[in-house]
C-alpha cells in the first residue's frame, strides 16, 4: 500500500498550519470567483499566479488549486437563486435548482449540492490517488475519433430533455448548432455567419448566451407583472428531507462517476460533464416529465459531476504532464512559474510537493464543504429582498458578469439579445435545455469530425477502425431506434383503436 | 394565440432559410470531408423541415395551443421595454461614459422607476453597486472595469 | 415632480463628490505625468502564456514609470478586437497593447476585415521569441528529420501533423513541406496546442507542431522528443535539441511577442516607454520569471522590432501563398 504511505506522507505535508490557511484562503476565493459571473476559474487563476510569486510553491499550488475547484461550488448559488449560471458547468443547475427556489427549497437545493460537490471532488481525488495509471491510460484512448462518437452519443439523448413536444425540442437542438456555426469555420478559418461584426468571429459568448437565456428571459418574465412585488420566494426548510436524501443519493453516485470519467478525457468542458449527468438523471429517473419542476436529482447529478470533473481533469496533469484544457494549461503554468514541471517526474524530485497537493485536494474539499453549508443560510435570505430590489441587483450581476467574460461591451449586447428570444421561446413553450446541450457539445462535434477526417483523408471508415468508437456508435444506435420502436407499437395500438394519437 | 405561433413557424423557416443561403456561398465539401458550409446548411434544410411539420401540427386541433393572452398587459409590455432599452444604453454608453456612471445611471432606474424603491435606498445600493464594484474588481480581482473615454469625465476619475 | 427632481439633484451631488475624491492637480509636462495610469492592452485571455509576460512586465514598469500600469485582456477575433481598440485611442503613450506575430498578422487576411495594418501601429520593442518546434512520441520510429523525410516521402498524406490555423503552427508545417518536398495530412487544432499535444503524447497523431514553450514537461517526462527547432541557435531549454538549419532545412518560424503604440506617438514618449522596457527584461528578476516559463527573451529596440515585424510580414504573405483554399 505504497499508495496509502505516500498520502499520508502528503497529509503531513498539507496540514501544516501554513499550507492549511492557503487551502482555506484559495477556498475563499474560489467560491467567491465562483458566485461571480463572467469571471471564470482560468481568469481568476490567472490574475492570482503573480501574487504568488514570493510564496512557498507548495502553499501557492495548493492556493491556486483549491481556487480552481472552489469555483465550482460557488457557481451553483446564483444558479439556484437567481437563475443567473455563475460559471458555465451551473447552467444546467438552473433547470431544477431555480425551481426549488421558486417553491421555497433554495435552501435543500444548495446543501444537496455543496454534498454532492464534496463527495465528487473527494471520489475523483481518490481515484487519482489509487488508479491514476489505468485512469490516464483510458484518458489517451480519446483521439478525434472515439472523442466524435462520443459526442454523437451525447447529442442523440438530445431526445431525453423533450418536453411536451419532441418537435420543439428538436427544433431548439438544431437551434443551437446553429448558434455554434457562428464564428469560423474550425480547419480554414472562414468567417462564417459573422454579418461582417469582428466580434463575432470567435463565435458568441457562451456565458452571455446563458445568461440571457436563462437570466436575463426569466426577468423579463417576471416585467410582465409588476417589479415592485414584494419577494420572489417564500422560505422554508435548509435540511434536505429523507425523502431528499434518499433521492439524491444515487445522483451523487452517479454524477461522480460521469465527472470523474468525462473529466479525464482530453478536451471535454466540464459544462458537458453537468450537462450529461442531468440527462443520465434523467434517463434513470422513474419520472424523467418532472424534470425541470424542481427535481433534487436534477441539482445533484450535475453539481456532483462538474466538481468530479474539476478534480478528474487534474490527474492526467499529474500523470502525464499534459494539459487537458485551456483552464488545467493555466495550473499548469502556475507549476512551471514556480520551477516546478508537472508530470511523473514530479513525484520522484518533489515528492513531498506532489502528494502534500494531491493530500490537499481531499482538504480542500472538506473545507470547502464546511465553508459551504453555513453560508447557505446566508444565501437565501437573498431571495427575502424585495423584488424591486432583487431584480436591479440581477440585472448589474447579468450586465457586470457578460461584460467581464472579455471585457466587451459587445456581449452585453449579446446577452440582451439572448435574453429577448429566451423570453419569447419560453411563451411559445419551447424547453431550453437542448439550445445549450447542442451549443456545448456542437463546435467540439464539428472540430473532431473534421480532424477524424483529416486523419483518414477524407474516409469514413475510420470510425469503425476503432472499436471504442464502435462501441459508442452503437449505443448511438440503440439510444435513436428504441423510442422509435417504441413509438411504433403504441401508434399500432392507437390503429386498433385503444386510443387516439 | 394560434395566430404568434404560425407566425413563429414562419420565421423559423425563414431562419432555415438564410442558413441555407449563406452556407450555399461557402464551401461544401473538401477532399478531407465537410467543408465551412456542410453543416450549416443541412442544418437550415433540417430547421426548415422541422419548422413546417410544426406548422402543420399547429393546424390540426391536436397541436393547437392553448388560448390565452401571448402579450402581456400594456403595463407589463412598457416594463419590459423599457427593461431592454436600458441595457441597450449601458452597453452603448458604457466605454463613452464609464463603468461606474453607467452602471449607477442603470441602477438608478431599474431601483427608482422600475422597482420603485425609496430614493435613499436606491442611491446607496446604485453607488455600491457602480463605485463600489468598480474598486472591489480594480483592487482585489486586478480587473480594471472601463474608464469614461471622455477626458472632463475621465479627468474625474469616472 | 417633485420627486423626480430630488433624485437628479442627488445624482449631481453624489457624481461631484466622487469628483472631488478623485481628482488630483497634477500637471508634470513630463511623460509619464503623476497620477495617471498607463494602460496596457493585452489582446488575448487571461491565464495564456502573452497574458502572463504581459503582467510580468507590466509589474516591472511600474517601479520603471512611477504610474500605475493596469493591465485589460481584451481577447477575440486572433487579437483583433484588442488592436482595434488600441489603434482607435490616443497616441500619448498612455495606452499600448501586446502583440504577437504571427497571430497578430491576421490582418493580412482581407476576409478578417481588420480595418488596420502596420502603418497604424508605432513598435516599441519586442520581449520574447518562442521558436517554433517539430515535435514526436518518445517512442516514434522517425528517430530524426531525416526519418520523418523518408517516411513522408514514401507515403504522402499519410504522417500525421498537428497544425492550428494560420498560425505558427501552421506555417511551421507548410514551410517544412516545401522546403523537403513532402507532404503531411494536416490536423488542425483550433484554439491552443495543449489539445494537439495530448493527441500526440497518446500517439493518435504523429508530428507535433508547436513551440519550445509547450515542451518542457512532456520533454522532461519523456513523453516526446524535439526533432528540429525552427531557430538559428539552439534553445537554451533544450541544448540538445538540434536546430533544422543544423539538419539541412533553412526554416525559421516563431511566436514573437512584443509591444506597440498607436502610430504618432511623439518620439519623446516613445523613448521613456522603450527604455524603461528594456529596463525591466534585463533586470535579472525578470529573466529568471520568463526562463521559468521556458520562453526565450529576446529585447529588440523599437527600430529592430519594426525590421522583424516588416520580416515576418513578408514571410507569412509568401507561406500565406501555400494554404490551399
Amino acid at each position: 500500500m505504497e499508495a496509502v504511505q505516500n498520502l499520508l506522507m502528503g497529509f503531513s505535508v498539507a496540514l501544516t498550519p501554513m499550507n492549511l490557511l492557503m487551502a482555506f484562503v484559495g477556498s475563499i476565493l474560489g467560491t467567491l470567483i465562483g458566485v461571480l459571473p463572467g469571471i471564470g476559474p482560468a481568469a481568476g487563476s490567472a490574475m492570482l499566479i503573480p501574487l504568488t510569486f514570493s510564496m512557498d510553491p507548495t502553499g501557492a499550488i495548493i492556493m491556486l488549486t483549491a481556487l480552481f475547484y472552489g469555483t465550482q461550488y460557488g457557481g451553483t448559488i446564483t444558479s439556484v437563486l437567481l437563475n443567473v449560471p455563475g460559471e458555465a458547468a451551473s447552467v444546467v443547475t438552473c433547470l431544477d435548482g431555480y425551481q426549488m427556489a421558486k417553491q421555497g427549497r433554495a435552501g435543500v437545493a444548495l446543501s444537496v449540492a455543496a454534498v454532492g460537490s464534496f463527495i465528487g471532488g473527494t471520489f475523483a481525488t481518490i481515484c487519482l490517488v489509487f488508479a491514476a495509471g489505468p485512469l490516464s491510460r483510458w484518458a489517451l484512448e480519446f483521439g478525434p475519433v472515439e472523442f466524435f462518437s462520443l459526442l454523437l452519443l451525447g447529442i442523440s439523448l438530445l431526445m431525453g430533455l423533450a418536453g411536451k413536444s419532441m418537435i420543439k425540442a428538436l427544433m431548439m437542438g438544431v437551434f443551437g448548432l446553429a448558434l455554434a456555426m457562428v464564428g469560423t469555420d474550425p480547419t480554414k478559418g472562414v468567417p462564417r455567419f459573422t454579418f461582417g461584426v469582428m466580434e463575432l468571429l470567435d463565435g458568441i459568448g457562451f456565458i452571455p448566451i446563458i445568461m440571457g437565456l436563462f437570466g436575463l428571459a426569466e426577468l423579463l418574465e417576471n416585467a410582465e407583472k409588476s417589479l415592485a412585488q414584494t419577494v420572489l420566494a417564500k422560505m422554508s426548510s435548509l435540511i434536505p428531507t429523507r425523502q431528499d436524501v434518499r433521492d439524491s443519493a444515487g445522483a451523487i453516485v452517479r454524477g461522480s462517476l460521469i465527472g470523474t470519467a468525462l473529466g479525464l478525457i482530453p478536451g471535454i468542458t466540464n459544462s458537458a460533464s453537468s450537462f450529461l449527468a442531468y440527462i443520465a438523471e434523467r434517463k434513470s429517473s422513474k419520472h424523467p416529465e418532472r424534470f425541470g419542476t424542481g427535481m433534487i436529482q436534477g441539482v445533484a447529478g450535475p453539481e456532483t459531476a462538474n466538481n468530479a470533473h474539476a478534480n478528474g481533469a487534474l490527474i492526467p496533469l499529474f500523470t502525464l504532464g499534459i494539459p487537458a484544457s485551456p483552464t488545467i494549461a493555466v495550473i499548469m503554468g502556475a507549476f512551471l512559474m514556480h520551477g516546478l514541471i508537472p508530470g511523473p517526474f514530479l513525484f520522484k524530485e518533489h515528492p513531498a510537493l506532489a502528494w502534500g497537493v494531491i493530500a490537499s485536494f481531499c482538504i480542500g474539499n472538506v473545507m470547502l464543504l464546511i465553508l459551504n453549508l453555513p453560508l447557505i443560510g446566508m444565501w437565501v435570505k437573498v431571495l427575502k429582498i424585495p423584488y424591486g430590489i432583487l431584480c436591479a441587483v440581477i440585472m448589474g450581476f447579468l450586465i457586470l458578469g457578460s461584460y467581464s467574460v472579455s471585457n466587451s461591451a459587445f456581449d452585453i449586447l449579446v446577452m440582451t439579445i439572448f435574453g429577448v428570444i429566451g423570453y419569447l421561446l419560453r411563451k411559445l413553450e419551447f424547453p431550453l435545455a437542448p439550445v445549450v446541450l447542442t451549443l456545448i457539445l456542437g463546435p467540439m462535434m464539428e472540430r473532431s469530425l473534421k480532424q477524424s477526417l483529416e486523419i483518414s483523408q477524407g474516409s469514413f471508415l475510420i470510425f469503425l477502425k476503432s472499436p471504442l468508437a464502435v462501441v459508442f456508435l452503437v449505443l448511438t444506435a440503440l439510444v435513436l431506434l428504441l423510442p422509435s420502436l417504441k413509438f411504433f407499437r403504441r401508434s399500432k395500438e392507437a390503429i386498433s383503436g385503444e386510443e387516439p394519437v | 394565440m394560434l395566430r404568434i405561433h404560425q407566425v413563429s413557424a414562419l420565421l423559423f423557416m425563414a431562419a432555415s432559410g438564410y442558413m441555407m443561403w449563406e452556407a450555399w456561398e461557402l464551401e461544401y465539401y473538401t477532399p478531407v470531408g465537410p467543408g465551412a458550409g456542410f453543416f450549416p446548411f443541412w442544418l437550415g434544410v433540417i430547421l426548415g423541415a422541422m419548422s413546417l411539420i410544426w406548422l402543420v401540427q399547429l393546424s390540426r386541433p391536436a397541436g393547437k395551443p392553448e388560448e390565452g393572452r401571448f402579450l402581456p398587459d400594456f403595463k407589463g409590455r412598457i416594463q419590459i421595454a423599457a427593461t431592454i432599452a436600458a441595457l441597450v444604453l449601458t452597453a452603448l454608453l458604457l466605454d463613452l461614459l464609464g463603468f461606474q456612471l453607467t452602471m449607477f445611471l442603470f441602477l438608478i432606474f431599474m431601483l427608482l422607476f422600475l422597482g420603485k424603491q425609496p430614493i435613499w435606498m436606491s442611491l446607496i445600493i446604485s453607488a455600491i453597486g457602480s463605485v463600489g464594484v468598480f474598486y472591489v474588481f480594480g483592487k482585489f480581482l486586478d480587473v480594471r472595469l472601463p474608464l469614461s473615454s471622455l477626458s472632463l469625465l475621465n479627468k474625474l476619475g469616472l | 415632480m417633485v420627486k423626480k427632481r430630488y433624485s437628479v439633484g442627488a445624482i449631481a451631488i453624489v457624481c461631484a463628490m466622487f469628483g472631488f475624491m478623485v481628482a488630483s492637480p497634477a500637471w508634470t509636462a513630463d511623460f509619464p505625468e503623476k497620477g495617471k495610469t498607463v494602460t496596457l492592452i493585452i489582446p488575448q485571455e487571461a491565464g495564456g502564456a502573452p497574458d502572463v509576460g504581459g503582467r510580468l512586465l507590466a509589474s516591472g514598469l511600474e517601479k520603471e514609470l512611477g504610474v500605475p500600469v493596469v493591465v485589460v485582456n481584451k481577447p477575440g477575433a486572433s487579437t483583433q478586437i484588442g488592436l482595434s481598440q488600441l489603434v482607435k485611442s490616443k497616441p500619448d503613450g498612455y495606452t499600448f497593447a501586446a502583440v504577437t506575430f504571427p497571430t497578430s498578422l491576421s490582418y493580412l487576411d482581407p476576409k478578417r476585415k481588420a480595418g488596420y495594418d502596420r502603418k497604424n501601429f508605432q513598435p516599441l520593442g519586442m520581449h520574447v521569441l518562442d521558436a517554433n518546434v517539430i515535435a514526436v512520441k518518445y517512442d516514434s520510429p522517425y528517430k530524426s528529420i531525416k526519418d520523418l523525410v523518408a517516411a513522408a516521402k514514401k507515403a504522402p498524406k499519410t504522417v500525421t501533423a498537428s497544425v492550428g490555423v494560420r498560425n505558427d503552427d501552421h506555417f511551421t508545417a507548410l514551410q517544412f513541406e516545401k522546403a523537403a518536398g513532402i507532404q503531411f495530412a494536416h490536423v488542425t487544432f483550433p484554439g491552443g496546442m495543449a489539445p494537439a499535444l495530448v493527441q500526440v503524447v497518446a500517439g493518435k497523431i504523429d508530428v507535433f507542431c508547436g513551440n519550445v514553450g509547450d515542451m518542457r514537461s512532456v520533454v522532461k517526462n519523456n513523453q516526446v522528443r524535439i526533432l528540429g527547432v525552427l531557430d538559428d541557435e539552439r534553445s537554451q531549454f533544450f541544448p540538445d535539441a538540434p536546430t533544422m538549419e543544423e539538419q539541412g532545412y533553412k526554416i525559421y518560424m516563431s511566436s514573437s511577442r512584443g509591444y506597440v503604440l498607436p502610430a504618432g506617438t511623439p518620439k519623446p514618449v516613445v523613448d521613456v516607454l522603450a527604455n524603461a522596457i528594456k529596463k525591466v527584461l534585463s533586470s535579472d528578476d525578470h529573466k529568471k520569471r520568463i526562463a521559468d516559463m521556458t520562453l526565450a527573451l529576446r529585447y529588440m529596440s523599437p527600430e529592430q522590432f519594426g525590421k522583424h515585424w516588416e520580416d515576418f510580414e513578408a514571410q507569412i504573405i509568401e507561406l500565406s501563398k501555400l494554404i490551399k483554399d
